[in-house]
């Protein structure tokens, strides 16, 4: 009889302690500031930075009730064990806990060149991308959340062992009110002739907003993401090049 | 066979010695440390308490948030552990975008969760309820503009911890999250 009792005993407690470490666990991430529930109301909401993504995450305990799914937004919560405690006037709530995720990626830009795959051996290829801030958006907690992703970085491998990382795309030469095979911001001379395989990777800075929050939050790390392949060949000592003038009146001329 | 039977009977016996388990007795509530006087002599005399450290951390963070947090020093005698961790990081950006807020957080304690009378210094002894009424507050950045969401709850409860501080003769936050997102 004693022993009956006594695991009965045992199991309450293993219960109770099941329900604390379940508390003090919720708790590392979800610690709330005053800044937080003045402008937005808590859950706050933690950011990684993945190598091809932003991960939102929150988090929100919430009272146990009859029906647990009833209470929060993130579907089918965990069912607990009903747990009584052998004393007056006390009950034990079974927090559940419901946390959420959301991934965003970048959109990919792309990659352009002039003159259109194809190069002079020892004249500027121009090289641009095309790259906008853009918003995504989703859903965390059964509210708005979005990332916005701005890019920052253009980072080209020019296939002939050289890099450029450039804060600019780049633009075309008429945009840029230049001559063809002028030197842009991201221009590359090529030395030997052959077949070129141009890899560009566009830095996105991200920032977060959740639930309809007025304003952005920047969010630190950037995000590279690889935008289109361009092959070109470069024509070893090219015959002919359309230039503006020709090259003996005007022998600084473009192409000449 | 008889011995290994011993054996069992004896490791179980020492479990539920462990396990403080003896019929009769309360099992949620951790055995007060003999040597160890209770701060509070009662619950309710506990709930009080926290009431009241309470009543003194909201007034200090708001003067804190409504004077644009230039100067943090009350902080460490209203709270500590994560909680002040928290608040340092939050009113360092609060400080660094210039924000700033009007008005203030008015707070109901709800239900005392749980009591810990053997707590030792420096560890959670109380955990309590609170309703936390944000709607008269509002908080502005640099251009006096607003920057409270359309979607902020009025009201929010929250689980509050408190650490028992031996050298203040007091109580401080030590966490606080939320515990439920209804209005309470």
């Amino acid at each position: 009889m004693l022993r009956v009792a006594s695991v009965i005993c045992i199991a309450i407690t293993v219960g109770g302690w099941i329900a604390i470490s379940q508390t003090s666990a919720a708790a590392a991430a979800g610690t709330c500031s005053d800044l937080s529930a003045q402008t937005t109301g808590c859950p706050e909401v933690t950011v990684e930075v993945d190598p091809d993504e932003v991960i939102l995450e929150g988090e929100v305990d919430i009272p146990s009730t009859t029906d647990p799914r009833a209470a929060g937004p993130s579907g089918p919560a965990p069912t607990m064990p009903p747990l009584t405690v052998d004393r007056p006037d006390y009950t034990v709530t079974m927090p559940v806990t419901l946390s959420d995720l959301a991934r965003f990626r970048p959109d990919p830009g792309t990659d352009h060149m002039q003159p259109n795959r194809w190069m002079v051996v020892g004249l500027d290829t121009n090289f641009y991308a095309r790259a906008t801030q853009h918003v995504k958006s989703g859903t965390l907690l059964g509210r708005p959340a979005s990332v916005r992703f701005t890019p920052v970085r253009y980072r080209w491998a020019y296939g002939d062992g050289a890099t450029r990382t450039t804060a600019t795309p780049g633009a075309t030469w008429q945009v840029l009110g230049l001559h063809e095979f002028d030197a842009t911001a991201t221009s590359h001379v090529y030395r030997n002739p052959g077949t070129y395989y141009i890899d560009l990777t566009i830095g996105y800075a991200p920032e977060y907003r959740y639930a309809d929050g007025t304003e952005w939050i920047p969010v630190s790390g950037v995000i590279w993401v690889p935008a289109n392949r361009l092959v070109a060949e470069a024509a070893a000592g090219a015959k002919t090049v359309l230039v503006e003038d020709e090259c003996t009146i005007n022998p600084s001329g473009p192409g000449c | 066979m008889g011995f290994r039977m011993l054996r069992t009977a004896a490791a179980l016996a020492a479990v539920l010695l462990l396990a403080g388990c003896i019929p009769g007795e309360p099992v949620i509530t951790p055995e007060p440390d003999p040597d160890a006087t209770p701060v509070f002599a009662s619950d309710e005399e506990a709930l009080a308490a926290a009431t009241e450290a309470y009543a003194k951390y909201r007034e200090v963070l708001d003067k804190i948030f409504i004077g644009g947090a230039t100067d943090l020093s009350q902080l460490e005698n209203v709270a500590t552990g994560d909680q002040l961790q928290t608040e340092s990081d939050a009113f360092a950006e609060v400080n660094e975008r210039g924000l700033h807020s009007s008005g203030g957080t008015t707070f109901e304690v709800q239900e005392l969760q749980q009591y810990d009378a053997g707590a030792s210094d420096g560890k959670s002894i109380i955990i309590v309820y609170i309703c936390e009424n944000v709607s008269a507050v509002d908080v502005f950045d640099q251009s006096g503009a607003s920057i409270v969401s359309s979607t902020r709850p009025d009201t929010s409860l929250y689980e509050v911890t408190f650490d028992w501080a031996t050298k203040m003769n007091d109580l401080l936050v030590s966490h606080k999250e939320l515990w439920s997102d209804q209005p309470c």
